[in-house]
């Protein structure tokens, strides 16, 4: 069986004092409410954020990363496609400010450095694994009809009932 | 209420990172037996576990003390980390033993404060956090899904009845058999 | 009471005073340095007459109590370190977490009362008794030391019991309280963590065996759940401020919740012809009991005066056997404020989310033969807890404003206070029924998070 949605993570270094700048441009061009992975279409969750791993001692801090992280409708590499395309100018933004991202401007080479950069998943937990967002989208709005016509329908005669249930089916 | 995104960065042993990875091949064995009481804790939408084994470099750099290896935990869910932090604890404390006891300064899964601290000490900000239906929580969205298929067989049966009464009988029993998921 | 400092702890915490009249004085302190002092002082000469857990020999006739803000708390001048060990919910103020507990619309906090809006409540006396006259003359007299003392007394808010126990619906309400280990009053079945009942649960006090559920037994919470300085369920003393505030305290929420019984009676007719309910028993589905008591899970097809009258069966009862809801529906009111068992793993994501109610009803009772009796009536809801924002917030914020955690989607409790956008009530049955309701019949009209300190730290107040 093929999963309808798939999981991407990848980290990339940023240079060495360019943290602020990237955590600013993510400030700038991925605002919340008008976000870029919405443009991707098919993105169920995301996040984009600037992250330092942890320190082995107090004094070396090491440096900071880019970290992208989706669920997404399979197939990956589609989504990926779609993202390079529709966010090119945020994707940039950002991670222009990390060593070896060699831009949003050429599918290939972005596609290679998304690969390159990956990390593969090693154990998940999914909620409501086996669907894409459309059918998310449209399965909720089918149960929100459902719950509006069983009330309706308490006070209708089983005639009326089923031409109300024609008229709202189309049947 | 959108749901909330956690990203917590655990550093581990190289003895214990060996483990965790052993775990993961075992579990996808039996997916079940592990997966199933976590997916339980109904409000979790996802949660992955990456290790990461070399953290990519800055070539701009010279040598640099290498980050260690680190286990990463991204999830997000709906409700408070309250609660989320709880269920953990009470619900799956074994299933947290076996990813973390581990790591560095692991305080035991057993106690809802210890773990919380835990948390809040290895936890970074997500600067940005996108959800396609910031209000519809993981249950929702499962009961949405099942509902969906029942009915679509409900209508497909419905379609050969002509008899008001008929159908006014086979919709009351379609709401019964159903009415967890509306 | 074993193992707690009943002489330090507040009175009507553990235990309540069951006195039918309240009255609550607010007062801010004034915004100068000598008033901040003389009101310090004042409060900390209130630690002897405060009324505490201790037992009475005999019942007084007034009881009086005291509790702070955290505006308060910073408009004593009380040092930066102190302020700072308080916890953030509480120092927000209700106000502030408008967003996390739902205060929206017609309750928002714009809209609230005068003098119970953001910023008024510095300090609130709790006075409580049974004489009214007498009542009203201590009122008087309190006001007027406080104001001779650093403080500007602002709104009494009054209230009383209506007959039987009931709230202004009609429902016997308050009696349904967390059992807490120590307390002996508290050995009743059904109070306490609803968990699988074993043989050597005999030799333990904080454990009761349920009369009407062989599998199942009580046990008692533990005491810092609700007290500051003892360990809670998790184990540990719970996260308190700093010395000498860090003992036997408690927070309170303090909110006027305003009933509109007129709308509630007409949504009631309304949805009983919709979903073919006599009215009586739809009320009863809404809030999970009959109004003499008796609870539907127990009961679901009629009320049982002698049930609601037994105090040792009447709150004995888990909802495992009843998953659908067809006797009591999963989002009814007591069902979604103290889901017992119904949630995963048996009680054990209900424990650390318990309340204890020590409110009472205001305004004068609806007159049925009014219909568009419209008089400002409800309930002073007053809560404590150890954790504002991990008991009585996630209460209200994710059961009672939201339905998710019972497979009920975004839908809200009618009956509980923010009904943002209208609410599809579902009622387990074959077939299941349904009935929206448009609005909340309950509205929040103002209060405020308070901290109830122990006795040494009352007193401590004029040196800190």
């Amino acid at each position: 069986m093929i999963d309808a949605t798939e999981a991407l993570v990848l980290l990339a270094r940023v240079r060495a004092g360019e943290a602020r700048a990237a955590r600013r441009a993510i400030e700038e061009h991925w605002p919340a409410g008008r976000s870029p992975f919405a443009a991707a279409g098919g993105t169920h969750l995301a996040r984009l954020q600037v992250l330092a791993p942890p320190a082995r001692s107090r004094r070396r801090t090491p440096g900071e990363h880019v970290l992208l992280a989706a669920d997404v409708d399979a197939p990956l590499d589609a989504w990926i496609e779609r993202l390079r395309t529709a966010a090119a100018g945020p994707l940039d933004a950002v991670l222009g400010h990390c060593a070896f991202y060699p831009g949003a401007a050429e599918p290939a080479a972005f596609a290679r450095w998304v690969a390159a950069s990956r990390l593969s998943v090693g154990f998940s937990v999914i909620g409501s694994p086996g669907a894409t967002l459309a059918e998310v989208a449209a399965a909720l709005d089918l149960r929100a009809g459902i719950g509006a016509f069983a009330e309706a329908g308490q006070r209708m005669t089983p005639s009326e009932l089923h031409a109300a249930w024609r008229a709202w089916r189309g049947a | 209420m959108a749901p909330t995104p956690l990203t917590v960065l655990t550093p581990v042993p190289r003895w214990w990172s060996v483990w965790v990875r052993l775990t993961w091949f075992f579990s996808a064995l039996v997916r079940g037996l592990v997966q199933r009481p976590l997916r339980n804790l109904s409000f979790i939408h996802f949660a992955h576990w990456s290790l990461v084994r070399r953290w990519p470099p800055d070539p701009a750099v010279g040598r640099e003390r290498a980050a260690p290896r680190t286990l990463m935990f991204l999830t997000t869910f709906d409700g408070s980390s309250i609660q989320y932090i709880d269920a953990f604890v009470r619900v799956v404390p074994t299933q947290i033993e076996a990813l973390y006891a581990g790591a560095r300064g692991f305080p035991g899964s057993r106690r809802f404060r210890p773990v919380a601290r835990y948390i809040a000490d290895h936890m970074h900000p997500v600067d940005h956090a996108y959800a396609a239906h910031p209000d519809a929580t993981t249950t929702a969205i499962a009961q949405a899904l099942e509902l969906r298929d029942r009915f679509a067989a409900f209508e497909r049966r419905m379609a050969r009845v002509s008899s008001n009464e008929r159908f006014a009988r086979e919709w009351e029993r379609f709401l019964d058999e159903v009415q967890d998921l509306v | 009471m074993s193992g707690l400092e009943a002489d330090d702890i507040q009175g009507n915490i553990l235990r309540g005073y069951n006195f039918p009249r309240a009255r609550y004085l607010f007062a801010r302190v004034r915004d100068d340095a000598a008033s901040a002092e003389a009101a310090r002082r004042w409060l900390a000469a209130q630690a002897d007459p405060v009324t505490t857990e201790a037992e009475w020999s005999e019942k007084p006739r007034l009881t009086g109590n005291v509790a702070l803000s955290y505006r308060g708390l910073e408009a004593l001048r009380l040092p930066g370190w102190l302020l700072a060990s308080f916890p953030g919910d509480f120092r927000a103020g209700m106000a502030a977490r408008a967003d996390v507990i739902g205060d929206a619309g017609d309750g928002a906090p714009a809209t609230w009362d005068e003098g119970l809006r953001e910023g008024d409540i510095h300090v609130l006396v709790t006075l409580q008794g049974s004489d009214g006259g007498a009542l009203g003359r201590t009122v008087e007299r309190v006001g007027r030391d406080m104001a001779a003392n650093g403080f500007d007394p602002g709104v009494v808010q009054e209230a009383a019991k209506l007959g039987d126990d009931r709230e202004h619906f009609g429902f016997t309400d308050g009696f349904g309280q967390p059992a807490v280990a120590g307390v002996a009053r508290h050995a009743i079945p059904g109070q306490g963590v609803p968990i699988r009942r074993r043989p050597w649960h005999r030799r333990r006090p904080d454990i009761v065996p349920s009369a009407t559920d062989g599998r199942l037994a009580w046990r008692a919470l533990r005491a810092g759940e609700f007290v500051l300085g003892y360990d809670d369920e998790d184990g540990g003393p719970p996260p308190a401020p700093a010395a000498p505030l860090d003992r036997n305290g408690s927070f309170m929420v303090w909110r006027k919740l305003r009933q509109d019984v007129a709308g509630f009676r007409a949504w009631l007719a309304d949805a009983a012809g919709s979903t073919g309910y006599d009215e009586g028993l739809l009320a009863a589905k809404v809030i999970g009991r009959w109004p003499d008591g008796s609870p539907l899970i127990l009961r679901p097809r009629y009320g049982d005066q002698a049930l609601g009258n037994d105090v040792g069966r009447v709150n004995d009862f888990g909802y495992r056997d009843d998953p659908d809801g067809f006797a009591c529906p999963r989002g009814a009111h007591i069902r979604r404020a103290n889901p017992r068992d119904a949630l995963r793993a048996g009680g054990r994501l209900t424990a650390r989310h318990r309340i204890l109610r020590r409110g009472m009803p205001y305004g004068g009772p609806f007159d049925p033969r009014n219909a568009d009796d419209t008089g400002d009536r409800g309930l002073v809801f007053v809560a404590l807890q150890a954790s504002i924002e991990r008991q009585f917030e996630i209460v209200q914020a994710r059961w009672l404003n939201d339905g998710d955690a019972f497979g009920l989607g975004p839908t809200a409790d009618p009956v509980a206070g923010a009904v943002a956008c209208p609410a599809r009530q579902a009622f387990g049955d074959r077939p299941p029924r349904y009935a929206t309701a448009l609005r909340s019949f309950v509205t929040p009209r103002g209060g405020e998070y308070l901290f109830v300190p122990g006795i040494t730290g009352l007193r401590a107040l004029a040196t800190l």
